[in-house]
């Protein structure tokens, strides 16, 4: 039979995995910023649609990086709220 | 080095550098977040973020397509400008997906050929491919040399799910027999790339040299994983766990070919030697035609 201290320490023990989560987001986002400056300094001057297409794809990876990052906020805010109802 | 010889390494740099593990690794760790609120969710009634966790897995999903994508398009600009591709993309076979292989991915059972569940869930795993003898074939490679050449002629050419069915054809205890090989074939193409053997300093060469195979090839492995096998390559220790058996024995046969990459070489440098002869075997059927000769499996012929 499940106690309470049990689900607030199963829900404790997935937090712990969001903020590694986060982390991990957090780095890859880091380093994506990076690459795409990098990106800009290398092709500046280029027509080619590649580029163009490249750099529309870090833009959009980018985003979602953003918004994975604050679903992540969102979640964590809603499992400590209901962790508080217990 | 030409500027425009400059340009395309710099490129080939930012195509390794994309970060595809993070993402791999950010899935791991929330798809793990998921599991244990479901558990959450099925013990106390109530659903208190597993919505949120499923929202920011299908943005991370995205965001790697979106990284597989803009790897293709400067693969698609290298080619265009008439230089060779970054080659990690090249034939990968597919967009990897951000969201991991579950942990509690269930073995798959011993196929009819007798291949150990417990190797072709492994390589699976680790190759993300299913956990399956391709075409069922009975006719399996029994000879670690053979395998290292096979492998790494597949890694070589980006092919990863190719690389699975080399594997997942090959006797378990053949697989396992890369961990032999792999070192001194490290130790010799390190080496050559480095000027000097491998020394803890090299570590970063290593990584840079070996990444995008590896990322690519086996996008199931650890980053951990990763670490250990090059830190132990250039003789250093470092903490954490021991890589699984199986992990260090394929991971080694695609650091060779990360390896030859960059040396511009080909997988000739790793031709099994031919085989000695010897006397017939007695239970083999004679004049069976074999596109591996005695290098399969006796079990196999027989």
């Amino acid at each position: 039979m499940a106690s309470v201290a049990e689900v607030k320490a199963a829900i404790e023990t997935a937090l712990l995995h969001v903020e590694d989560g986060q982390g991990a987001v957090r780095a890859a986002s880091d380093r994506l910023d990076e690459a795409r400056q990098s990106l800009a300094l290398v092709v500046d001057g280029s027509a080619h649609d590649a580029v163009h297409a490249a750099q529309a794809a870090l833009a959009q990876a980018s985003t979602e990086l953003q918004d994975c990052l604050h679903a992540t906020l969102n979640a964590v805010e809603s499992a400590r709220g209901y962790a508080a109802t217990l | 080095m030409s500027l425009l010889t400059e340009v395309t390494d710099r490129i080939r740099a930012l195509h390794a550098d994309l970060p595809l593990a993070q993402a791999y690794r950010a899935g791991e760790r929330l798809r793990m977040a998921g599991d244990r609120l479901g558990y959450v969710l099925d013990t106390a009634r109530g659903d208190p973020a597993t919505a949120g966790l499923a929202a920011s897995l299908a943005h991370l999903e995205r965001a790697a397509t979106a990284l597989c994508r803009a790897r293709d398009e400067l693969d698609r600009y290298l080619a265009g400008i008439g230089t060779a591709g970054a080659g990690a993309g090249a034939g990968a076979g597919g967009v990897p997906s951000a969201v991991p292989v579950p942990a509690t991915e269930p073995v798959p059972e011993t196929p009819a050929d007798g291949t150990p569940g417990w190797w072709l869930a492994r390589v699976g795993r680790l190759t993300r491919q299913p956990g399956a003898v391709p075409g069922g074939t009975g006719d399996r490679v029994a000879d670690s040399a053979y395998l290292l050449h096979a492998t790494v002629t597949r890694a070589l050419a980006g092919q990863r799910t190719r690389l699975y069915r080399e594997l997942a054809a090959a006797e378990p205890v053949a697989g396992l027999g890369l961990t032999a090989l792999v070192p001194p074939v490290v130790d010799r193409l390190a080496t050559e790339l480095l000027g000097h053997r491998p020394a803890p300093g090299d570590l970063p060469a290593l990584r840079t040299a070996t990444r995008s195979h590896l990322r690519v090839l086996l996008p199931g492995l650890e980053p951990a994983a990763v670490e250990q096998l090059l830190a132990r390559y250039c003789r250093v220790r470092v903490a954490g766990a021991a890589p699984h058996p199986v992990d260090r024995a394929v991971a080694g046969a695609v650091v060779v070919a990360g390896l030859l990459y960059a040396l511009r070489r080909t997988p000739a440098e790793v031709e099994p030697p031919a085989p000695a002869p010897r006397a017939p075997v007695p239970a083999t059927p004679p004049g069976q035609p074999s596109r591996r000769g005695d290098r399969r499996s006796a079990a196999a012929r027989a």
